[in-house]
């Protein structure tokens, strides 16, 4: 039992039960109706921590700080398949996240071990930098993490434009400053600088890879990206007060196929966002059932613009309209948002899944297939 | 009859933006109260609004359903026949832009009656 005590995740629960125990006692005392009488004027009663209790807390607190004056880093492997291109890839990307949340939370410092990767796209990187970017503008976090072994998802991990974002040895830096003519390095930006994506020069790049014509050729992809990034700045970003500074996120890059272009924003998410009715509103904090709010917005039919204007919400079915009429084009597109995992391809219905780890934000994957 | 042509990606931009001027520049809001509206300021055109809609990289819906959607929302009037659409790049986009001046139109219709 004392080694697991000091394994920093049970402090931390241990810390809790303390502030719990605490908590109860002072209910305890005080009680909810003795509150309700006592008058607004009057302080709080402040209970003195009992002392076994508070020595506990001391000494939980004192083996916290020592493992991180140590600096003991807490390793977070990546999975072999590292993709967000199937729901089960993403579930297995979405739970190893929500642990690296967890650790960079409680200010614990981790390492990402690639080397076991065996196939790798934009999605996870992207989302890697997302989550490191909410917490360093919160607190710095620390991380340290190697690349994939298998040399070419390593000249794709350091050509992707992770380490622009980074901060590595100037010799990592130097490896990856040189340009990969097949892979559209990671840009972002902020709602307040008033940034937005570089859409002609990711459409341009997508035209000279697939072969497709200059502009004619990827007029709808204009329309995906202009409805996604409108998106973005219109819900995703509307929440005030919230301690980071929502940012998105792109990369494309050549596939076996054609193109693997993924956007990524980590501001609120489609289904906290969509326009409820009352009682999905209920059963939304009810049950935490978000499911299908994604493929009713596709959809279009209900209302679900969070302005509540009926003229508004046109992107998302615009969105999904797009494999079923250019199927030439678009091998498949995902939307991953919350606990919704959608995918839309061709002469199919658009399926959507739970994830049971919930994605911290919206992706938009896009495969487009090559003319060449 | 003479006709008064808008080339949007050579008059105004090959890249429209989004809808209202807060989400950034060349936005249909803008479109619509610097191209649009000046053409109805005293009552409906005599000469037919050609609109160009070939040439740029494309379209958001946001876009279009502003510039145009909002257009009859602001006269409150459905004003489609003043206009005629080119877009041979992508051409249901044609239709894709009636359907907000309609839908638009129903709008207006809809609040009339809501504050008639």
């Amino acid at each position: 039992m004392k080694k697991y005590c000091r394994e920093p995740k049970y402090i931390h629960l241990l810390l809790k039960r303390a502030d719990k125990t605490l908590r109860d006692r002072q209910k305890k005392t005080n009680g909810p109706q003795k509150s309700f009488l006592r008058s607004l004027s009057d302080s709080p009663r402040k209970e003195k921590l009992p002392s076994n209790v508070r020595k506990r807390r001391h000494k939980l607190q004192r083996i916290l700080a020592e493992h991180q004056s140590a600096k003991i880093r807490y390793p977070h492997k990546a999975p072999e398949i590292f993709t967000l291109q199937t729901k089960e890839y993403a579930e297995q990307c979405c739970k190893m996240f929500d642990e690296l949340k967890d650790h960079l939370e409680h200010g614990f410092p981790v390492h990402l071990d690639f080397s076991e990767v065996r196939h790798l796209t934009g999605g996870p990187i992207l989302y890697l930098l997302s989550i490191m970017d909410i917490w360093d503008q919160q607190s710095a976090c620390d991380i340290k993490g190697n690349t994939p072994a298998n040399p070419n998802l390593k000249h794709y991990f350091e050509q992707s434009g992770f380490y622009d974002h980074v901060s590595v040895s100037p010799l990592a830096r130097t490896r990856a400053s040189k340009e990969d003519p097949h892979i559209l390095r990671i840009t972002n930006g902020h709602k307040a600088s008033h940034s937005s994506p570089p859409i002609p020069k990711v459409l341009d790049f997508i035209a000279e890879q697939t072969g497709l014509p200059r502009r004619t050729g990827t007029k709808s992809l204009f329309t995906a990206l202009a409805e996604i990034i409108g998106n973005v700045l219109d819900h995703a970003y509307a929440k005030q007060g919230l301690p980071y500074s929502p940012t998105w996120w792109l990369m494309a890059s050549t596939s076996l196929r054609g193109m693997h272009l993924v956007i990524l924003d980590n501001g609120d998410t489609i289904p906290q966002t969509v326009n409820k009715r009352l009682t999905e509103k209920f059963k939304s904090i009810m049950n935490s059932n978000n499911s299908g709010f994604i493929l009713s917005a596709l959809n279009g039919k209900v209302p679900r613009s969070a302005t509540k204007k009926s003229y508004r919400g046109q992107g998302l079915p615009i969105i999904k309209e797009m494999p079923q009429r250019e199927p030439e084009l678009f091998e498949k597109i995902i939307i991953v948002s919350g606990k919704e995992y959608v995918t839309l391809v061709p002469g199919k219905v658009p399926v959507t899944e739970s994830l049971e780890h919930a994605f911290f934000g919206t992706l938009y994957s896009f495969d487009i297939r090559s003319s060449k | 009859m003479s006709k008064t042509i808008i080339d949007i990606a050579n008059d105004f931009s090959p890249t429209p933006g989004l809808r209202n001027r807060d989400s950034g520049p060349f936005s249909g809001e803008q479109f619509r109260e610097e191209r649009l509206e000046p053409l109805f300021k005293d009552g409906d055109p005599q000469e037919k609004i050609v609109i160009n809609f070939d040439g740029g990289y494309g379209y958001a819906g946001s876009f279009l359903e502003e510039a145009f959607g909002g257009l009859v929302r602001t006269l409150k009037r459905n004003v489609v026949d003043s206009f005629e659409f080119i877009s041979t790049e992508e051409p249901l986009l044609i239709e894709r832009v009636k359907k907000y001046m309609d839908s638009a139109y129903r709008y207006v219709q809809e609040n009339k009656n809501i504050s008639g």
